[in-house]
């Protein structure tokens, strides 16, 4: 089996990017028990829809069910396990052990075990095969070489994070949200305390600094590796990240893999490597580090608890019409600016000649939040840049 | 009957537990423990034979708390055989991948602490079918253990710092000791406390938990083991500690003794989620599963576009609330599509241009009367 690419999909309009760009396959949450309890989230109408229109495209749809339930949760989760059963994504991602009891006895939907279960060695993955689990997400602290000793180990679906934001502890090994900020980090409401800057003070010495901030992760230089080793499926994080990420992060990977694939083992060249690695560079980043790939993970940017970034985000096309796309726009947009269209063939230059509100009227500028028409017709999905 | 149980790290402290009668002691070792607060050890073989012949009639408890890796399985397979030659009849396992390594090399009895995953009555259930005793999350109230059958059976840590964050990396570089205070600057008040072993860093919270104000309801609970938790604290901590808990009667007044701690351990002692947990209500906005919308634009006086979150029809009866919780009436009559075409049904992500409706601004639900 071909490796997959896994893209997040935080809403319709990433889901359309992910698939767009070249996802084989993308990940949801509902408004129940995932961990992006601030991300926009499907309803279950959504869902259903989704799971229905990514099926349509031949790709396949995962639906994350990964914090730690308390009580409460279970309550809710019941109803929401027999909607899921009826609708059938592809497979349900849980970390919590009592959850995936419920999927396996109320369900049949394959289950994927979540990162954020920490599972980083073959007798982890062996034991949740054993309790039924499809596929395993390994624990981002995980080497490449570990991948290889529990793939052979283990005969089953492998999954790792090729590229995103990181935690600095364990996924799924951190409370501090939970009492610093009175939100479950387990159960959505992480406030990322890790990108603070901390004050600290030890025998004398004091520094202050963003301790934790752990760098980006780009595995661009990882896959061929990878895909060698026979792993089932390469991740794309962020269903809080903007279409813009989406569309880039899912059409770089698509290509890399494309190429490696067509390369049949031989070695890709790092001048094409390099161009990868740029182009991953121009969306919103706090820089990168290839994880825990190599070695034990390190990969701190203790510096600048900022993210930087090539361009800014302007919007997505949502729909086309004679020579006019409608874009729902991010940043304020004028007649006269050049903005560039991110396509799945690649970059085009867009020169703004005029701009239209949703009623077709002409206006001066679209500002953030507002619909409207620019020139041009583009894909459904297709990204503006500037 | 609850038993009162503790770390040990050195001689020292295992002397000064079997002082005050501690009967239970979990031997930390810093190859397979990630917060001993100890960063030279004797070998585990010796640490393990030397604590059980301190006294064999002690339940001991060898603690592998570090998550299993393939470059620290050496470690652990070294740690289980240790205790296995020198009698030891408990683990104490974070990782749920031990579990079956330890069941294939003895019939010693196994506690799981995983600091997360036991949060729910069904997930306490579930591990009661796989390990002999649990040690609860630190955010399970007393409300759900309540509801647990078989209490005897959990550990409540009842006095110590709390961990907050557990990570792989190495986040101290350039401090020359192990050990480090600070604090994040959006909460400059709260005092935490870093550690740094071979295995990472872990992060611990701004207070102790304390349940010293809550022995009632603690005992009521009947759980089986009480855990005073005095790693990286002074020797005087613990028998302030082990005063509370052990003796509640003849330690002394407890505010006197939670004051005391205080003082000893420089944070303040609080019961934590013991009483209840907030976390609990920081839940999905109402009623969002049900829309039938969102609005995502308004233009005072011109429109309002909404995007479709569900199938529905125009002549439905909705409201809108807004992102201020008001409720605003709202009309799908006259709605149009992005092209100008009349819009009398919609699905999921269909795109319908309205009238202006005053107070229906951006990001409100839209929601079926």
């Amino acid at each position: 089996m071909p490796t997959e690419l896994l893209a997040p999909a935080g809403n319709r309009e990433k889901m359309q990017v992910a698939c767009r760009f070249g996802a084989d396959a993308v990940y949801v949450g509902g408004k129940v028990f995932g961990l992006r309890k601030y991300a926009d989230n499907f309803t279950d109408p959504e869902l259903a829809d989704a799971v229905s229109w990514v099926h349509g495209l031949g790709k396949k749809i995962y639906v994350v069910l990964n914090g730690f339930a308390h009580d409460d949760d279970l309550r809710d989760l019941q109803p929401h396990l027999a909607f899921l059963n009826q609708i059938q994504p592809d497979a349900v991602i849980v970390s919590d052990w009592a959850v995936a009891d419920q999927v396996l006895t109320r369900t049949t939907i394959p289950l994927h075990v979540s990162t954020q279960a920490s599972v980083c060695h073959w007798r982890g993955v062996q034991r949740w095969v054993d309790r039924g689990a499809k596929r395993v997400i390994l624990g981002r602290e995980v080497s490449l070489a570990d991948c290889q000793d529990i793939q052979d180990r283990v005969p089953t679906e492998l999954e790792v994070f090729i590229h995103g934001a990181m935690c600095a502890s364990y996924s799924g090994k951190c409370v501090i949200s939970n009492y610093s900020a009175g939100r479950d980090a387990n159960r959505g409401g992480c406030v990322q305390s890790c990108r603070h800057l901390y004050h600290l003070e030890s025998g004398g010495q004091q520094d202050t600094r963003y301790m934790m901030n752990a760098k980006d992760l780009m595995a661009v230089q990882w896959l061929q590796a990878g895909m060698a080793m026979g792993l089932a499926s390469f991740k794309i994080e962020g269903r809080m990240k903007s279409a813009w990420y989406v569309a880039n992060a899912t059409k770089v990977y698509r290509e890399a893999m494309d190429t490696i694939d067509a390369a049949q083992g031989a070695p890709i060249d790092s001048e094409q490597l390099g161009r990868w690695e740029t182009q991953l560079q121009q969306v919103s980043n706090r820089t990168f580090s290839g994880g825990g790939f190599a070695t034990l993970q390190d990969g701190l940017n203790q510096v600048d608890g900022g993210y930087q970034s090539a361009g800014s985000f302007v919007g997505t096309v949502i729909q086309c019409h004679d020579d006019r796309s409608a874009i729902d726009c991010r940043v304020p947009v004028s007649p006269g600016d050049t903005l560039s269209v991110l396509t799945p063939n690649g970059v085009v230059p867009l020169h703004v000649t005029s701009l239209w509100d949703v009623n077709h009227r002409p206006v001066t500028q679209l500002g953030p939040g507002a619909l409207g028409w620019v020139p041009g017709r583009w894909g459904v999905g297709d990204v503006l840049i500037r | 009957m609850t038993i009162l149980t503790s770390f040990t790290h050195s001689h020292e402290r295992t002397q000064h537990l079997l002082s005050r009668s501690v009967r239970r002691i979990i031997m930390d070792h810093p190859s397979v423990g990630y917060r001993t607060f100890c960063d030279t050890a004797i070998p585990i073989d010796d640490w393990y034979a030397q604590c059980v012949a301190h006294d064999p009639s002690v339940t001991w408890v060898a603690s592998i708390d570090v998550l299993l890796h393939s470059r620290n399985e050496a470690a652990i397979g070294a740690a289980i055989s240790a205790a296995i030659r020198s009698g030891v009849r408990w683990f104490r396992i974070q990782d749920v991948a031990l579990i079956d390594w330890i069941r294939s090399e003895t019939d010693a009895a196994i506690m799981l602490a995983p600091e997360v995953g036991n949060h729910s009555g069904a997930a306490i259930d579930y591990w009661m079918a796989h390990v002999d005793a649990q040690s609860l999350s630190n955010d399970v109230p007393g409300s759900v253990i309540q509801r647990v059958t078989d209490r005897h059976r959990l550990e409540v840590m009842v006095q110590g710092p709390i961990l907050l964050q557990w990570s792989q990396r190495q986040y101290l570089n350039g401090f020359d000791q192990p050990d480090v205070s600070g604090y994040d600057t959006e909460y400059p008040g709260r005092r935490l406390r870093f550690w740094r072993s071979a295995h990472g860093t872990a992060m611990l919270a701004y207070f102790h938990r304390c349940l010293a104000r809550d022995l009632d309801a603690l005992a009521a609970l009947n759980v089986g083991y009480w855990l005073v938790d005095a790693r990286g604290c002074s020797d005087r901590y613990l028998s302030l500690a082990l005063d509370c808990y052990q003796a509640p009667d003849q330690g002394g007044d407890v505010r006197d003794l939670m004051l005391a701690l205080e003082s000893e351990s420089g944070v303040p002692q609080r019961p934590g989620f013991f009483r209840g947990n907030g976390t609990d209500q920081d839940r999905e906005v109402p009623n969002s599963g049900a829309m039938l919308g969102v609005i995502k634009e308004y233009r005072a006086g011109s429109h309002v576009v909404m995007q479709a979150r569900a199938n529905g029809h125009t002549q439905q009866a909705v409201m809108a609330i807004t992102p201020t919780h008001q409720v605003k009436p709202l009309s799908l009559g006259g709605a149009v599509s992005l092209t100008g075409e009349p819009v009398t049904t919609f699905g999921c992500g269909d795109w319908l241009v309205l009238p202006f409706q005053k107070g229906v601004v951006a990001k409100s639900m839209v929601l079926p009367l």
